[in-house]
């Protein structure tokens, strides 16, 4: 049929249901892309980790260095280890002592870089009391504790953002109920005429899920222009921060598919709860 | 066709509009129904064409009974009732056609004999030239015409009409009369409820007389 039945480009608040649906899936797209990009970042954090340990000595160790280096690389499961030269320590140290530190003459410690060998499992408390051993004041440093601690940061965000997407998809789903009921009442006689010269509840249910559809498909368009913007401009302030120890942020294919899907899902719940309240509303009519 | 046996019928909890109706109308007949204003008429028709329930007495409509039948299937039945409202209840944002064709398009017809269909018959009404016209811009008589080639172009087996000559000329009245007895020869059961004594006359047929919603003497209107 060429033109709708019922005025309901009119009378469904016609303005508003766009613009709130795309308000949500706006929202709901930056939450979600957080908690993809974070799952990224976290992934990507604990498998580095996993592959490195450091371990450092006091500057006192001297000669000592070279035994213990000799040690772990004769150690199974040990890729590779090196001694990271005083100067990049320096640099290392140099946000908390400044530049000056090296000029100083300030005592740095001795940082021994390892690679292990992700194949070969080691005991690392095992590892570490041996270096102690031939080392007095040694360490052997996982970074076990600080990345455990972003990684609960990471999933608890997560978390909250999944929440959020869960409250939006609610909030849709809200949305429609309100502005189909308030048409309802609005065509109230209208839908009791099409009734009476025959109309099926399906007919009239379709007339509301086709506006209802068209209007979070226009919200769909309008939110994922702006969250689109938004992303692009919060990776390029990441990446501008290139010298924070931030991992780089991204979402990959997958989590752009994500996205897609997610704005999808939205449009298509909105039409099914549009059929669904207007047919639950219409078996209490004539 | 149609059959009432002591039906009754209050709105809510008010006064009962329609008390102990029993007739009936043969399949093909063509009745009047008349009685003053406020006499219960329009809640007749409305009880036939399913938009109020009987609070009491059994109706036989089309072979159902409607009170029996579940929801879904009341639309079928109502595609076989052809309905004049008294105030049209016309769609105001459709055009002449459009509201004409629209018990065609509920029912799934094919869209171009629907269009063909609806051109001749307002031609036929004397809208030929009308057609693309939206209610709110149509004289009273005019859409008075529109809402009677809404209910007669699904060809009902029963066709309701509920003073549908209130707001045309003698001469145009009588056109429509006309459109109803055809209707008529070709098998559909008409009732007209109307206040026209010179439309009552001039069809010479029977006539139900309703007075403060009881029925009195089914018969012919003493001329
Ligand atoms: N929806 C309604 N709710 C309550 N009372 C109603 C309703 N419709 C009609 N009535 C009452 O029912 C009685 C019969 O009304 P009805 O419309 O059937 O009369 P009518 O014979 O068609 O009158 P008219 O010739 O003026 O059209 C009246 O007293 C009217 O006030
Ligand atoms: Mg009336």
């Amino acid at each position: 049929m060429g033109r709708s039945v019922l005025g309901l480009r009119r009378s469904l608040a016609a303005r508003l249901l766009p613009a709130l649906i795309g308000i949500m899936i706006f929202i709901g797209l930056l939450a979600l892309a957080a908690a993809l990009a974070v799952d990224r970042a976290v992934e990507s954090w604990s498998r580095n980790i996993d592959l490195g340990l450091t371990a450092t000595l006091p500057d006192t160790a001297g000669a000592k260095v070279d035994a213990v280096v000799g040690m772990l690389r004769t150690t199974p499961g040990v890729a590779a280890a090196r001694r990271v030269p005083q100067s990049e320590v320096a640099t290392l140290l140099a946000p908390w002592l400044g530049s000056a530190a090296a000029a100083a003459d300030l005592p740095l410690p001795v940082l021994i870089d390892i690679r292990l060998d992700p194949a070969i499992a080691i005991d690392q408390g095992a590892l570490g009391a041996k270096i102690a051993r031939m080392a007095e004041g040694a360490r052997l440093d996982s970074h076990r504790d600080w990345i455990d601690q972003a990684v609960r940061l990471g999933r608890s965000l997560q978390a909250v953002a999944f929440l959020a997407v869960c409250l939006i998809a609610a909030a849709v789903a809200a949305v429609v109920i309100v502005s189909v009921r308030a048409g309802l009442a609005v065509e109230h006689d209208t839908i009791e005429l099409l009734h009476l010269i025959g109309a099926q509840d399906g007919f009239i249910a379709a007339e509301f899920q086709e506006v209802v559809t068209r209007f979070a498909g226009i919200g769909g368009v309008i939110g994922t222009a702006l969250a689109l913007g938004a992303i692009m401009l919060l990776a390029d302030l990441f990446g501008a921060a290139g010298a924070t120890p931030l991992p780089k942020l991204g979402l990959g294919l997958q989590g752009w598919l994500a996205l897609a899907g997610f704005v999808l899902a939205a449009i298509l719940l909105a039409r099914w709860v549009a059929r669904l309240t207007v047919m639950l509303a219409l078996r209490r009519m004539v | 066709m149609v059959r009432f046996q002591n039906v009754g019928m209050r709105y809510g909890m008010g006064p009962e509009v329609l008390r102990d109706v029993s007739f009936e109308l043969p399949p093909g007949s063509f009745h009047f129904l008349t009685g003053p204003s406020g006499a219960g008429k329009s809640t007749l028709l409305k009880l036939l064409y399913l938009a109020e329930r009987p609070t009491r007495g059994m109706i036989s409509l089309l072979g159902e009974d409607p009170t029996l039948l579940p929801r879904r299937r009341l639309p079928v039945l109502r595609r076989r009732i052809g309905v004049v409202f008294q105030d049209f209840r016309l769609l105001p944002h459709l055009t002449a056609l459009e509201n004409v064709a629209l018990p065609l398009r509920i029912a799934g017809g094919r869209e171009e004999e629907i269009v063909a269909h609806v051109r001749e018959l307002l031609t036929w009404v004397g809208l030929g030239d009308r057609m693309e016209a939206r209610p709110p811009t149509l004289s009273g008589g005019e859409q008075q015409r529109v809402a009677i080639a809404r209910a007669v172009i699904g060809r009902p087996s029963l066709l309701l009409a509920d003073e549908p000559t209130g707001n045309v000329d003698a001469e145009m009245g009588l056109r429509l009369l006309r459109l109803f007895v055809e209707l008529n020869k070709l098998g559909t059961t008409v009732l007209v409820a109307t206040h026209d004594r010179a439309l009552i006359r001039s069809a010479e047929r029977p006539v139900l007389r309703l007075d403060h919603g009881e029925l009195s003497r089914p018969g012919r209107e003493a001329a």
